[in-house]
């Protein structure tokens, strides 16, 4: 669109449209800037008084809290474990998905499998959270929940997909001498996605471990709870040393599960 | 004697069945060691009183309410005159002075919902614009940094790693962290919100612009290096017109996900349709925070659809 140049020595000159079409959406997307920053309500903020007291934060979150590292270190622990938890639960439940919403698995359902993931993937599993702890209460069971039904979504489009791209051969071959369908699915196709299935499953897991951060900002456990109260409380010196948590894990988990899914794949 | 011995490796792929036990093992493992820490049961997921609340919440975020008390806060209220979105309290007595518990609808659902939904405009209009301005200034921010990021146009190391650092250590904080953050420091309201999906919108937009501008062709660059062009005018004739297309679409992409984030900002209090939520959702007015719900659900759709449409003419 945009790599359109009237200089081009092309053998056509360009028309008017195609001239003008880059600073046309240029324009029009100014435009929707504009409209969206003035539009925008509750422009509260004073930025003299702001950005001391932003810069007073931060001189005191760098002074990290460091007799809270115990209790830091066995809330991460949790975090994890929900996110472990949370795609283990996800990681079977798409399984069923997955093959539904194939089209050569699913065949005729496959459209309504395919639907039925993206409703699932459009609730946020923040929302989701909220929802499941008026089910089972505050505590990390409402988080597991959440990221388990949330991660279905994209882990059983992920799944259909490689099951779309497997090998026909093994499964034409059993079925020529005999084998019933369980049979096909079981030795012909299951070998061929477990290896990327569970790819999958280590990417939704770094995703996951990142969500299991922010779900205990509505009381779903993890981490999230303490950093809020810790805001809320304005201790920034705590929500500092919990900052450093979070990237220290995440970066952690992100760096081993690509080194183990460059194994896997 | 005996054929010759076996390495370990190739023995282990013979018994290709062993990898298949391994890994069940490992997840049985993984299984017991986090619910056991977390004291979590399986009969939990299976227990019927949790179903049973679920189903009871989802009822409510319908157009019913639930009447089990009589000293519930339905009658509480006492008008005759039912208000808006609010239970009958003749019926409701009607029902608890039998002892039973039940659902009722709610009388003025529709018109509830009606001018509910004129509630919701400005909040979800803020939603968007929020969104849209992250977006747009974590893309303006992001020209720069990827070009520093990228590892074909930038000779000198130290540069490249530090630049890399930083936005993985930006990317490393999820959104919300980031809303709750600057909350916390600016006080409630739209900005910290547009600040939160800024640096969110950056951190995604460097990292995806600056894996594509390290896969361009360098013919052109070379060209222009041997002819004497300078870093800008390389940059401008050689970068820009290959990665532009990408660009946009990646713009388009993360203001996708922008859209998607800003209806959750809200709750931690920055902003956009989220704060309505939050406070529907402390006055238990549930059937008005079911249609906050299909109103985020549609929005996600629409924006996926329209953005996924243009970005397939845009590559």
């Amino acid at each position: 669109m945009t790599t359109a140049r009237s200089t081009a020595p092309g053998p056509a000159p360009l028309s008017l449209w195609k001239r003008w079409a880059p600073t046309f959406w240029f324009l029009v997307v100014i435009a929707v800037v504009v409209w969206a920053m003035t539009g925008m309500k509750s422009y509260t903020v004073k930025w003299s008084e702001a950005w001391p007291s932003t810069v007073n934060i931060v001189k005191l979150m760098v002074r990290a809290d460091w007799p809270y590292t115990p209790t830091l270190l066995a809330k991460l622990l949790e975090t994890v474990q929900m996110a472990l938890l949370g795609t283990l639960l996800a990681s079977i439940l798409a399984i069923p998905f997955g093959f539904l919403a194939s089209r050569n698995m699913g065949k005729k359902l496959s459209g309504f499998g395919k639907m039925m993931l993206n409703a699932i993937r459009a609730f946020p599993e923040i929302i989701l959270a909220i929802i499941f702890i008026k089910g089972v209460g505050p505590g990390p069971l409402a988080g597991i929940m959440a990221m388990g039904i949330h991660s279905i979504g994209m882990l059983g489009k992920l799944y259909a997909e490689s099951v779309e791209a497997i090998d026909k051969g093994p499964t034409e071959a059993m079925l020529s001498v005999g084998a019933n369908r369980i049979q096909q699915i079981w030795f012909g196709v299951v070998p061929q996605v477990l290896p990327e299935f569970s790819s999958y499953a280590l990417y939704r897991f770094e995703i996951n471990s990142r969500a299991a951060t922010i779900l205990g900002i509505v009381g779903a456990g993890g981490i999230g709870t303490d950093l809020i109260f810790a805001i809320q409380q304005r201790v920034w010196s705590r929500v500092g040393i919990i900052l450093l948590g979070i990237i220290v894990v995440v970066t952690a988990i992100d760096l081993g599960s690509g080194w183990l899914r460059k194994k896997l794949v | 004697m005996s054929a010759p011995k076996e390495n370990l490796k190739a023995r282990l792929a013979r018994m290709g069945w062993m990898k298949t036990v391994a890994s069940l093992l490992l997840l049985v493992v993984v299984y017991a060691w986090t619910s056991t820490s977390l004291d979590i049961k399986p009969s939990q997921f299976l227990d019927g009183s949790t179903w049973r609340a679920m189903a009871d919440l989802t009822v409510r975020l319908g157009p019913f309410y639930r009447v089990n008390k009589c000293n519930d806060a339905h009658t509480a209220w006492g008008d005759d005159e039912p208000l808006a979105g609010k239970p009958n309290p003749k019926k409701v007595r009607a029902v608890c002075e039998q002892g039973r518990s039940q659902y009722l609808f709610y009388d003025d659902y529709w018109e509830d919902q009606k001018a509910f939904l004129k509630d919701m405009k400005d909040p979800l209009l803020d939603t968007f614009r929020m969104a849209i301005v992250g977006a747009f200034f974590g893309a303006l921010l992001a020209i720069p940094f990827s070009l520093l990021a990228a590892r074909n146009l930038v000779k000198w190391t130290p540069v490249y790693y530090t630049v890399r650092a930083l936005l993985n250590l930006i990317r490393t904080v999820p959104d919300l962290v980031w809303a709750a953050l600057l909350t916390g420091a600016l006080g409630v309201g739209a900005l910290p919100g547009v600040l939160a999906l800024t640096i969110f919108s950056f951190g995604l937009n460097a990292k995806l612009l600056s894996e594509s501008i390290e896969t361009i062709d360098q013919g052109p660059l070379e060209a222009m290096k041997a002819c004497g062009a300078s870093w800008i005018q390389q940059v401008r004739y050689g970068v820009v017109p290959q990665v532009m297309p990408q660009f946009l679409a990646y713009s388009l992409y993360v203001l996708e996900i922008d859209v998607r984030a800003s209806t959750v900002l809200g709750l931690v209090g920055a902003g956009g349709i989220g704060v309505l939520f939050n406070t529907q959702l402390t006055y238990g007015k549930w059937h008005r925070v079911g249609a906050i719900i299909v109103v985020m659900l549609v929005v996600v759709w629409v924006m996926d659809f329209v953005s996924t449409k243009v970005r397939e003419r845009l590559i």
